[in-house]
């Protein structure tokens, strides 16, 4: 167990290292001045970004300046805003985060166990309308699914709102970032009233990506139970005759409980993908917004540094669902190859 | 069915023929591709069916309803844009423009994708570590953060786009290719194959690649519905192909700008996207149960 | 697998499965009512919500001549030394009580207003009234080239030196604290209108000596403190503008208590919120939805005729536009008739000048360019430009009331160059970006427009085609005609109206034949709000206003009616 936990701390830290370097070499890609690129100014009076943008530095002693600044906490400044971006960063990245467990979390909910009501009825009815709704479902271009919620449920029924993730009547004082907590943490007036609108803004945008992320996980449970009930021990605990509730609850479940989790490991990217688009549709102020922003504005440092934040986010949640499975079942060895 | 065992034993179809007679059991599947055939010759035949150039604006005849409704008119179909440019052919040549710019980068991607796997597969320590883990990154990576830094390198555009999603649809034939070939390695009509002094390349020429052509089509397929869905979002986002290119997602962005006195002009395309998709998805998971039950029986 | 195995399972655990997943359907459900039933006591925070179209570049109108800068910060943060009447476009008094005009017309004395107070905020504490010194501060900013401020931010001040102002201002002075005295070199019957526009705004003398002494002098223009109705609280780029009242305001207005601008660049979302009550009121309603928004009963549409023109300007300054045979030959191959059919659905009126037809120094009898792609075809043969020569057209790609969609409207002329074999290539950018590139000449013509600021027909002529505009970037014709300048120039010396307008109807006709742009549509000016927003009007004269605005809360929460601060303790009758 502590080999697979060194194992994987190990390749996070190499996967990381190579991000950091990948995130530098794109400012030497980006048109421009590379340490501009990195530094979004040349005003900057820091001790690793003089050091940086000093003339006998060679590559090399820069990008170990380069990472020292990241350490930092100085990851230069937007072009567009001129402000910092770390600062930018850590209030949006929250936003995203929120956006996404909430999402996640309803689709998991919802598609384990609607999952494992199919795979128990393989192949009957219920089993056949599951599956190809979840086909449908899957099928929708996420920001196509988000316009028609948007025309349906906030235009024409007028139920929720569209955009934002709280009516910016209210000045809710910035604590964690999650909207929901910093609200119940704050002490303004009115503190029912802000979490339901909170909650209403979050409904739509929410849906959007869980409706997707559903179907898959539905599938996934579906197909792993499915699995299961066909394996050999399966088939011998009933012969023994245990009763159907040992069985479901000490082989059933577990066994097709472990595929699941590398499956969401694999659809984190994805997940990611989506909850970029619905926030651009819903104007969710998170780091997906902020980053399709900067690429129209073409603001190079915040490109860099907005792709290296979520692509390390993604890279420790994967690594992290990846070893704890890990650890639950050490037969899988997704790994193997770094092994030898 | 007593006919039809007499044949099969008789006949000794191909196993590729055999997926196939499994697939057509599969009414679904089939009607999947029925629609998917259609969407095909649309592509393929659109520019002789449309009645008009995608790019003509009909300025005396802007933002018409489609023809089933009390404003519609029989000239224009499925109405027209705020530009008088006819919904129909922009339709047409839209799933002409989405659906073969993802097929050709699934093909692109599946050609490199077999190849670094097959590398990988065969190889062992150093090397194949490495591939390992820089596809990892690459698959780790979301589809959207690669396509916002191929565009800030290299600009807008459906290559760029394109590009970018056929790279981060390159590691999943990998991971298949390399598990294939890993597994097929130790079989031993492989050893005898090598002991016959056939080389790696015609190992893999000869006897591997005949066998994962049905696994290729089968993930290829479902590729194609993730390159639809990635390019038309990319379009969508104006971060792939550009205004004036009868691109669906292109379209749908256009088309909010007159949401509620034309909402045909979003609900449309992205009908014809859903549909697309949810066909070859429909086929690709048709496919993949008809290959799964032949290997199982 | 055995058919009875199966049973064996699924009979027991499907039945207790389906429980489960009806249990956590429920507790869902019972979360989302829970969460959205509207029955819980309580109101949102009052306030008005204005959706705007960009982020603004600067909080300070002085810099910046996009109505975006101005409608946030023009009459929101800042007052001016006079204002105008917006029902009937005269000058009145502002932070200046009363002013005189000596007989020669070239020196102004005026009379500033007592007890003024500037913005107190979380950083910056006011020790000082407005007195003469900010009047004097505010304007050598950008009348003087070595006042400490004049380079902070690189500004470039577009509005006055466009009208060219820095040199038509001999010298400002403090007469005493509440007095000062302007002369100009030559008499300009347009001074008193342009101290009332937006960008002649005051700022606060002892902020920016103490910005100096913190060493942060950018900051003044980010970081506002003004004399306005409203103080600057927050600002996030692309999101939101928080603006809180200014308790101390000179006038007795009621504020809202708070004014917040929603940045939501597309039109369709603007007007999408603006139906869901996400926004109180939108900038820039495109014109196609002006009938659905007539039928909502909850949106009130306002209408007035606009002061502004919306053109297709050529780059003069760059081969083969700066022959006037190849630009009237592009002029003559587009059918204005269909562009406002398509881009302005018919909410505006078509241009056959500069300026429109509500002003006095309109002339009817001005020759226009009609649509005859023939000729235009045989005039560009004849200037050498080639079958398949290829141009950019510059599309903005901001929404504005003189063009609501740059973008639509460059496609169509696109078809209609096609026609006369031209491949034109249409080339967008953000706004900010957009405007820099312009700036640099580096587009061969561009589809843009201009806002009056005044009512005086001068605010069309020198902005938009006088040689000192080029710099200044509001001309984006690049076009300089020394003829043309001193027309507009002696104009402006002249108070007589019907003198005046003999000289501008010379000057529209040395532009319909030498056609530097190609005026297109003057689009009429729609303001839409939520029928509860009181108190809020179109201002024709520039920037959107929103002091005296206030939001009437529906009936249901009696405990609040109308949600005001009201200033001074009282309310003006």
């Amino acid at each position: 167990m502590i080999t697979t936990l060194i194992r994987y701390f190990n390749l996070t830290f190499l996967t990381l290292l190579i991000l950091v370097m990948l995130s530098f070499g794109l400012a030497y890609f980006f048109p421009g001045d590379p340490i501009i690129n990195l530094m979004g100014t040349n005003k900057l009076d820091s001790q690793p970004f003089l050091m940086l943008s000093s003339q006998q530095t060679n590559i090399f002693m820069q990008f170990w300046y380069y990472v020292q600044a990241l350490l930092a906490g100085e990851w230069g400044v937007s072009f567009a805003t001129g402000k910092p971006l770390y600062q930018d960063i850590m209030r949006l990245l929250p936003a995203t985060l929120e956006l996404s467990i909430y999402a996640v979390t309803i689709a998991l909910i919802l598609g384990i166990p609607l999952g494992f009501l199919a795979g128990m009825n393989y192949h009957k009815k219920i089993d056949n309308i599951f599956m190809s709704s979840s086909m449908i479902m899957y099928s929708f271009p996420v920001f196509w699914l988000a316009l028609l919620l948007i025309l349906l449920i906030s235009l024409q029924a007028q139920w929720l709102p569209m955009s934002g993730r709280l009516s910016l009547l209210f000045n809710v004082p910035h604590y964690s970032g999650f909207i929901l907590v910093d609200i119940l943490v704050s002490d303004i007036e009115n503190k029912r009233f802000a979490f339901n609108n909170a909650v209403q803004h979050l409904i739509l945008p929410t849906l959007s990506v869980s409706f997707i992320a559903f179907a898959v996980f539905l599938r996934a449970t579906r197909r792993s139970v499915a699995d299961v009930l066909e394996t050999q021990y399966i088939k011998s605990a009933q012969t023994r005759g245990l009763p159907g509730k040992t069985i479901f609850f000490r082989h059933v479940l577990r066994n097709a409980l472990l595929p699941v989790l590398p499956i969401l490991a694999v659809q984190i990217s994805t997940l990611v993908t989506n909850v970029m688009i619905v926030e651009t549709i819903f104007s969710w102020p998170g780091i997906g917004d902020w980053l399709i922003q900067a690429i129209y504005e073409r603001d190079y440092p915040a490109i860099r540094t907005g792709m290296l934040l979520v692509s390390v986010v993604v890279v420790i949640i994967t690594m992290s669902l990846e070893c704890i499975s890990q650890l639950i079942d050490p037969t899988r060895d997704r790994f193997a190859y770094a092994r030898r | 069915m007593l006919d039809a065992n007499l044949y099969e034993e008789e006949l000794h179809p191909t196993p590729l023929g055999a997926t196939w007679r499994e697939f057509k059991q599969r009414h679904v599947a089939v009607f999947g591709l029925v629609i998917l055939t259609i969407f095909i010759i649309v592509a393929i035949a659109g520019p002789l069916l449309s009645p008009y150039a995608p790019t003509t604006q009909h300025t005396n005849t802007l933002l018409i309803p489609p023809a089933w409704d009390d404003n519609g008119s029989i000239l224009h179909v499925l109405g027209t844009d705020a530009l008088g440019r006819d919904m129909l052919t922009r339709l047409f040549y839209g799933t002409q423009v989405t659906l073969f710019s993802s097929i050709v980068t699934v093909f692109i991607a599946l050609g490199l994708g077999v190849a670094m796997g097959v590398v990988a597969g065969m190889s062992k320590g150093l090397r194949s570590s490495f591939i390992n883990h820089v596809l990892d990154i690459l698959m780790l990576t979301p589809t959207l953060l690669i396509a916002i830094i191929i565009v800030a390198i290299l600009g807008t555009g459906l290559t760029n786009a394109m590009l970018a999603i056929g790279l981060a649809l390159v590691p999943r034939f990998v991971h298949l290719t390399r598990d294939f070939v890993r597994e097929e390695m130790n079989k031993d009509y492989i050893k005898t194959a090598r002991l016959d002094g056939a080389n790696l390349t015609q190992v893999f020429l000869f006897n591997i690649l005949p066998n994962m052509v049905e696994l290729l089509i089968v993930q290829g397929t479902l590729a194609i519905s993730v390159a639809i869905l990635d390019i038309s979002a990319l379009g969508f986002l104006n971060l792939g192909a550009q205004t004036l290119m009868p691109e669906l997602g292109v379209m749908i962005a256009e088309g909010l700008s007159t949401v509620y006195i034309a909402p045909w002009n979003i609900l449309l395309p992205g009908l014809t996207i859903f549909l697309m998709v949810l066909s070859i998805n429909i086929v690709g998971d048709g496919l993949r149960s008809a290959l799964r039950n032949r290997l199982t029986h | 697998m055995s058919e009875l195995a199966n049973r064996l399972i699924s009979f027991n655990y499907t039945a207790r499965l389906r429980l489960l997943v009806i249990f956590f359907v429920a507790i869902f459900v019972a979360l989302s009512t829970g969460c959205t039933d509207s029955s819980i006591s309580g109101t949102a925070p009052a306030g008005v919500i204005y959706c705007s179209e960009s982020n603004p570049s600067y909080f300070n109108p002085q810099l910046d001549t996009s109505s975006t800068t101005a409608d946030v910060s023009a009459h929101q943060i800042y007052s001016r030394l006079l204002e105008f009447d917006p029902s009937t476009g005269r000058i009145k008094p502002g932070l200046a009580s009363s002013w005189l005009v000596s007989d020669d017309g070239l020196t102004y004395t005026f009379q500033l207003r007592r007890n003024v107070k500037f913005h107190q905020t979380d950083y910056f504490t006011p020790s000082r009234n407005f007195n003469a010194d900010d009047v004097i501060f505010s304007f050598q900013r950008w009348l003087n080239d070595d006042h400490p401020y004049h380079d902070v931010n690189d500004a470039t001040y577009p509005y006055f030196s466009s009208l060219n102002l820095a040199h038509t201002i001999a010298s400002i002075d403090r007469i005493n604290g509440y007095r000062i005295e302007i002369k100009l070199f030559q008499r300009d019957s347009s001074f008193l209108a342009n101290l009332a526009t937006d960008f002649a705004v005051i700022l606060s003398q002892q902020y920016g000596e103490y910005l100096m002494l913190t060493k942060q002098p950018e900051r003044i223009d980010f970081y506002p403190i003004g004399t306005g109705p409203f103080r600057f609280d927050e600002y996030q780029k692309n999101q939101f503008i928080r603006l809180l009242p200014h308790l101390q305001y000179w006038k007795s207005v009621p504020l809202t208590e708070q004014l917040i601008y929603d940045i939501t660049p597309s039109s369709s979302i603007r007007f999408a919120k603006l139906r869901t009550g996400e926004c109180d009121s939108i900038a820039y309603p495109s014109q196609a939805e002006i009938t659905i928004m007539q039928a909502d009963p909850n949106i009130v549409v306002q209408e007035a005729p606009g002061l502004n023109v919306g053109f297709w300007a050529f780059n003069t300054a760059k081969p083969p536009f700066d022959q006037a045979d190849v630009r009237r030959g592009l002029a003559l191959a587009i059918d204005k008739n269909s562009i406002l059919d398509a881009v302005y659905f018919n909410s505006a009126s078509r241009a056959r000048s500069l300026i429109p037809p509500s002003s006095w120094a309109y002339n009817n009898d001005i020759k226009e360019i009609n649509y005859n792609p023939m000729r235009a075809r045989e005039l560009l043969d004849k200037a050498g430009i080639a079958k398949g020569f290829r141009m950019t057209i510059w599309a903005m790609p901001v929404v504005r009331a003189y063009n609501p969609d740059a973008l639509r409207m460059a496609q169509l002329i696109k078809s209609y160059l096609a026609a006369v074999d031209i491949d034109a290539t249409i080339v967008t950018y953000d706004w900010n970006t957009f405007r820099d590139k312009l700036n640099q000449g580096e587009h061969d013509s561009v589809l843009i427009g201009w806002s009056a600021d005044n009512g005086d027909p001068d605010n069309f002529y020198r902005p938009l085609l006088s040689c000192d505009a080029i710099p200044s970037g509001t001309n984006r014709a690049m076009w300089c005609n020394p003829e043309f300048d001193a027309l507009v120039n002696s104009a402006i010396k002249i108070s007589n109206e019907d003198k005046r307008a003999i000289l501008y109807a010379k000057a529209n006709n040395m532009i319909a034949k030498e056609i530097p742009l190609l005026p297109i549509a003057h689009a009429n000016r729609y303001q839409v709000k939520n029928a509860a927003l009181q108190g809020f009007s179109i201002n024709p004269y520039g920037s959107i206003r929103f002091e005296g605005v206030t939001k009437t809360v529906p009936l249901p929460t009696p405990s609040m009616t109308s949600s005001t601060v009201v200033v001074n303790d009282e309310v003006r009758p």
